[in-house]
């Protein structure tokens, strides 16, 4: 602090914003595991960014699977959602899942990754 | 009606005029013409699906229509484990005798598939022909298709298992499905041929013998009976619907000449370097001397130095070469193959960059909107961005036009997520958000509200066309906008 003309003067001091990775409250399966139970499996994360950050999701498959993807946000949490069809080649696949922050600067992921089983 | 102007000069215009409409008009809602409930389905996700034992909690739903007229409600349903037990007649080896053989356990996949529950479920036998399925009570239709082909492939309908302890199948002898399979007028051996029930399941394979028989048992119904050649992937697939009757059904598919051609070509980044390890796939639009059903696609990689070789029947093909995220897929369409074909270097194209802004119905900037945007064709991959504070949005897909999704930020509950299709070569794309209609409802499991379950309004295509997640009330409000 300077004293200035007979008043407390606060030097502005300049500190980092932190800009935290994005969160994943739940994926499913939580295990890291998909097994294919079903003709169409579903792969969903829901998280959230401390930051309050947009978050972009992608999904990185085997090549030629059958998929689609839908990703929704309500309020603060963001839901992610795969759904892949059943295919004997995925046995021993892996599916990851990187979530990148959008923030205008040092923006941060998350990944998670599944390994496939076919039965 | 989704429309692109091709100006973002005219974003400033509309904003001011048709907002001093809005205000005048609020109390009328302006509804697009076009939502059309019963081409809509809805499918609803549990907020959580596991329980912290591992086990299953809850199931999806699907509900076949929707109604934007009142409130809807949707009962997630928690799934039980039944055991079940498969037997059926193994048969003695004499080739297409009508002998039943003996009774015994089966080894089998079954598939459950039941209206209103997402996807359906898998189970396979032990070798003692046991198995376990989690169901959810209601009407299922179960496909069993044992693992040997000569027990018979069969459906059975089961109807609130909910109230079973144990589910006993007995595929009994069945009915024969044989036939032979020909190369050029000569019997084809070690030809693959398999029934595909009409729910889609697909059963055992049968080989041809030396003589080029095949024989398959079934359940008298409507199959689909399949040859896939001798299985390499090159051989074309011919399929045909058919009907078995209580005596079975003599079916015979007939190859004309199999002689391969080899189809090379050499993928290679915009830089003229080659693109290693790039997927591919090749498709037959049709096959000389082949009838309109038969079929070939052939998936590969290219080697390190982006070589494709592959080797195919004559026809006319197209070649698609399926890059990761950074490159234009590209496709070399209808060409012929009738002897050896190069195809020389084939260079990729970068992505490119589309620009725009999405704007609502008033021509005022939409932040923070979503914009997902899918190739036609190719792999289906998707790139995705936010528009700025100005609305604005910039993003690099694959420079070919892309079907795009536009969704509104989760603070504009006034508008539909939209849907465009892209042009790479239009310098300024502006997206006007629809309004669409509000679908409202709530979702329960055991009674209680669902909290974060998410749900989605899709087409018969599989699109999302509206989703949301529910809130602590389990009640969900999205706004619709389905264009014909």
């Amino acid at each position: 602090m300077v004293l200035v003309q007979g008043c407390f003067y606060v030097e502005p001091t300049w500190q980092p914003v932190e800009n935290h990775a994005p969160e994943i409250l739940s994926p499913a399966p939580q295990d890291n595991t998909l097994i294919f139970r079903n003709t169409t499996e579903t792969l969903r994360v829901v998280a959230v960014d401390e930051d309050d950050d947009n978050l972009l999701f992608f999904w990185d498959l085997p090549p030629f699977t059958q998929f689609t993807e839908d990703t929704v946000r309500q309020e603060s949490v963001w839901s992610s959602r795969l759904l892949i069809e059943f295919d004997e080649a995925l046995d021993g696949q892996q599916i990851e899942l990187l979530i990148v922050d959008q923030a205008p600067r040092d923006p941060q992921s998350t990944t998670f990754v599944w390994d496939v089983e076919v039965p | 009606m989704s429309r692109i102007l091709s100006n973002l000069a005219l974003v400033a215009l509309l904003g001011g005029c048709a907002a001093a409409d809005y205000q005048l008009n609020e109390t009328d809602e302006p509804v697009d013409p076009i939502v059309v409930g019963d081409t809509l389905v809805l499918e609803v996700s549990p907020g959580r699906e596991i329980d912290d034992d591992g086990t299953v909690r809850a199931v999806a739903a699907t509900v076949p229509t929707v109604s934007f007229d009142e409130s809807m409600e949707v009962d997630l349903l928690r799934p039980f484990t039944l055991p079940g037990f498969v037997t059926g007649s193994t048969p003695n080896p004499q080739n297409r005798a009508e002998v039943p053989g003996t009774e015994g356990p089966v080894l089998a996949s079954l598939v459950f598939r039941a209206p209103g529950v997402s996807g359906a479920s898998l189970a396979s036998t032990a070798s003692d022909g046991t198995f376990e399925v989690a169901l959810v009570d209601s009407v299922y239709q179960v496909t069993v298709a044992p693992e040997d082909p000569r027990v018979a492939m069969s459906t059975f309908t089961l109807d609130s298992p909910g109230g079973l302890d144990a589910i006993d199948l007995e595929l009994g002898p069945g009915v024969p499905v044989w036939g032979r399979v020909f190369e050029g007028g000569t019997p084809y051996a070690d030809a693959e041929v398999t029934l595909i029930s009409n729910t889609g399941s697909r059963g055992a394979t049968a080989l041809t013998d030396a003589d080029g028989w095949y024989e398959i048992r079934a359940q008298p119904g409507v199959y689909t009976v399949r040859t896939f050649g001798i299985g390499d992937g090159f051989d074309p697939q011919i399929s045909a619907i058919v009907t078995v009757g209580e005596q079975g059904l003599r079916y015979d598919f007939d190859y004309p000449d199999l002689a391969l051609q080899t189809i090379q070509a050499r993928a290679l980044r915009p830089n003229g370097t080659p693109l290693a390890l790039v997927p591919y796939r090749l498709r037959a639009s049709s096959l000389d001397d082949f009838g309109p059903e038969a079929r070939v696609e052939i998936t590969g990689v290219a080697d390190t130095l982006g070589n494709i070789v592959t080797r195919a029947v004559r026809g006319s093909y197209t070649l698609e070469i399926l890059p990761d995220l950074d490159l234009t897929g590209l496709r070399v369409t209808e060409f012929e193959v009738g002897a050896p074909v190069d195809l020389g270097d084939l260079e990729l194209a970068p992505l490119a960059t589309f620009t725009g802004a999405a704007i609502d119905p008033f021509g005022l900037p939409v932040a923070n909107a979503q914009v997902r945007c899918t190739e036609l064709g190719f792999g289906g991959r998707t790139w995705s961005t936010f528009t700025s504070d100005l609305g604005r949005f910039s993003l690099d897909a694959a420079a070919t036009s892309v079907s795009c999704a536009i969704s509104p930020p989760g603070d504009r509950t006034d508008l539909a997520l939209t849907r465009v299709t892209l042009d790479p070569s239009s310098a300024e794309n502006v997206v006007e958000f629809l309004r669409g209609r509000v679908l409202e409802g709530v979702v329960r499991f055991e009674g209680q509200p669902e909290d974060l379950a998410l749900v989605e309004v899709r087409d018969t295509a599989g699109r999302v066309w509206g989703s949301t997640l529910t809130d602590r009330n389990g009640r969900f409000s999205v706004r619709v906008q389905f264009p014909q």
